[in-house]
C-alpha cells in the first residue's frame, strides 16, 4: 500500500475539474495504485448519476445479447429490425443449412458414378434454394409467424427481404457443390437463371397464395416439365440458351410487375391471411 | 443495489467472480470504480451525457470481457484502458461541433498556484506546467493515458502527424527544462 496520499483539498479540486494540470496528472497517476483516495473521490459524485448509469447498465447487461448473425449484419449496415427477421429465419439455422449441404454432397459424388444422376442434379439444384423460401414461411417453423401475422409490417417487404437472405445463403452453397461436378463448368451456372426464373415466379403467385404453396406449385411445374427432358438427355430445353433468356425475362417480367404492385398487392403469409 | 456492507475481495476476485456471472461482485466493482473513471473521463470531454455513455459502455465491456484481463497490472489500469477507448470511439462517430476538451485548455491558474505547484511536485511537474496546453495535452493523452497516436489524435480531434510533431516537441522542451 502506498503511504502518501492525496489531502482532501486536492481530492476535491480534483473531482470537481479545477485542479492545475500538474496536480490533476499526478493526481490521476496516483489514483490508478491508490484505493483509499479512489474511495475518497465518491463522495464527490453525485450518487443519482452514480445510481441513473447503474440501472442503465444492469439493463444491457440483462437484455439478451443479439446473435452473431445479427451483429454481423448491423456491422454491416443492416437496420436492427431487419438483422433479427433475418436471423430469426428457420432455413438460415444451421442444422438446415447442414441439411443441404449434406445432400448436395452426396449428390455429387451419385453424379460422378451415373451421368443420368448428373442431369437430375441439374433438375434440382434450383429446387434447393426454392425449398429454402418455403420453408421460411412454414408455419410451424417460423418462431416470427404470429407476430409477422399481427404486425403493421409490409408483408412484400418481408417475403422479399427472406427470400434475398435465403438466396444468399444457399445459392453459394449450391454453386458450390456445382462446381464440384465433372464435366463443363458452364453446367455448374446453368441452374442459376432457372433458380431466380422459379423464385420470381413463386413470389408474384403469393399475391394468390401462401408462399409455401406458391413455392409447391412452381417447384412441381418445373420437375414435371424438366425432368422427362432431362432423361432423355435433351439438356438443351431446360438449360439452353432459349431457356436461359425465357428464365431472364420470367426473373425480369416478375421482379417488374412486384415493383408496379408494390403498393396495392396483398402478400398472403400464412393461411388466415 | 449500491450500498450494501463493504465486500473485502480484491479487484482481481470481484472479476474472477463476475466470469461466474457474480452480480454482486459486479456491483461492488461498479461502486469502487465508478466514480473516478467518471471524474477523469469528465476532465477529457465537456459533455457529460457522453460521458454518462461512455461510462455506461465500459461497465457493459468489464461485465462481458472480465475474462480478458491477463490478470497483470491494476484492475483499475485495465477499466481506463477500457473506458478512454470507449471515449475515443464515442469521439470520432460523431463529433459534435462545440465540444471541446477541458482536459488542460483553458483552466486559468494564478502565478502563486504556479509556483506552489512547481515546489510541490517538483522539476516534472514544473516542467510539464511549462508547456503550452497543446503540447500538454499531447504528452497527456499518450504518456499518461496511455493512448496510441493514432487514438490520441482521435481524442484531441487533430490529425495524427500533429500529434507526432507536437509530441516531438514537447520531449524537446521537457530535455531542455529537465537538464
Amino acid at each position: 500500500m502506498t503511504v502518501w496520499h492525496l489531502d482532501p483539498e486536492a481530492i476535491r479540486r480534483y473531482a470537481q475539474g479545477i485542479a492545475p494540470p500538474g496536480l490533476a496528472a499526478s493526481a490521476e497517476a496516483h489514483l490508478m495504485k491508490c484505493v483509499t483516495c479512489r474511495d475518497a473521490i465518491a463522495s464527490h459524485v453525485d450518487t443519482r448519476r452514480v445510481e441513473a448509469i447503474w440501472h442503465e447498465v444492469v439493463d444491457r447487461v440483462d437484455a439478451p445479447r443479439p446473435s452473431w448473425p445479427e451483429r454481423m449484419l448491423a456491422r454491416l449496415g443492416v437496420g436492427e429490425a431487419t438483422a433479427r427477421l433475418v436471423a430469426a429465419t428457420p432455413t438460415l439455422r444451421g442444422p438446415w443449412l447442414l441439411g443441404i449441404a449434406g445432400v448436395l454432397a452426396l449428390s455429387v459424388w451419385a453424379a460422378q458414378v451415373d451421368e443420368r444422376l448428373l442431369r437430375m442434379l441439374l433438375v434440382a439444384a434450383p429446387l434447393g434454394p426454392l425449398a429454402g423460401v418455403a420453408f421460411a414461411f412454414a408455419g410451424g417453423l417460423d418462431p416470427t409467424r404470429e407476430i409477422g401475422l399481427a404486425a403493421p409490417y409490409s408483408g412484400l417487404r418481408l417475403l422479399l427481404i427472406r427470400t434475398a437472405a435465403v438466396l444468399a445463403v444457399t445459392v453459394p452453397i449450391v454453386a458450390a457443390a456445382g462446381l464440384a461436378l465433372p464435366g463443363s463448368h458452364w453446367l455448374a451456372a446453368a441452374w442459376l437463371l432457372p433458380t431466380a426464373g422459379l423464385t420470381c415466379a413463386a413470389l408474384v403467385l403469393t399475391a394468390r397464395m401462401t408462399p409455401v404453396v406458391a413455392v409447391g406449385v412452381v417447384a412441381t411445374a418445373w420437375v414435371l416439365v424438366t425432368t422427362p427432358t432431362a432423361m432423355a438427355g435433351h439438356l438443351d430445353v431446360a438449360f439452353g440458351v432459349g431457356a436461359q433468356i425465357f428464365w431472364l425475362a420470367v426473373a425480369v417480367g416478375g421482379g417488374l410487375w412486384l415493383a408496379v404492385t408494390r403498393n396495392t398487392v396483398t402478400i398472403k403469409l400464412g393461411r388466415s391471411g | 443495489m449500491l450500498t450494501r456492507s463493504p465486500d473485502r475481495r480484491e479487484d482481481a476476485q470481484l472479476l474472477a467472480a463476475i466470469v461466474d456471472g457474480d452480480r454482486e461482485a459486479f456491483a461492488e466493482l461498479y461502486r469502487r470504480h465508478l466514480p473516478w473513471l467518471l471524474v477523469r473521463l469528465g476532465r477529457r470531454c465537456s459533455s457529460p451525457e457522453l460521458v454518462d455513455e461512455v461510462v455506461q459502455d465500459t461497465f457493459v465491456v468489464v461485465w462481458r470481457s472480465a475474462g480478458r484481463w491477463d490478470g497483470r497490472g491494476e484492475v483499475a489500469a485495465w477499466i481506463w484502458g477500457i473506458g478512454i477507448r470507449r471515449l475515443v470511439d464515442a469521439l470520432r462517430r460523431g463529433r459534435p461541433p462545440g465540444v471541446e476538451l477541458t482536459g488542460f485548455a483553458g483552466v486559468e491558474r494564478s502565478a502563486e498556484e504556479h509556483v506552489l505547484l512547481a515546489v510541490q511536485y517538483g522539476d516534472v511537474g514544473a516542467a510539464l506546467a511549462s508547456l503550452s496546453p497543446e503540447l500538454r495535452a499531447v504528452v497527456q493523452a499518450t504518456v499518461l493515458d496511455g493512448l496510441t497516436t493514432r487514438e490520441a489524435a482521435r481524442l484531441l480531434g487533430i490529425p495524427p502527424g500533429t500529434v507526432k510533431t507536437r509530441m516531438m516537441r514537447a520531449r524537446a522542451l521537457l530535455r531542455e527544462r529537465l537538464a
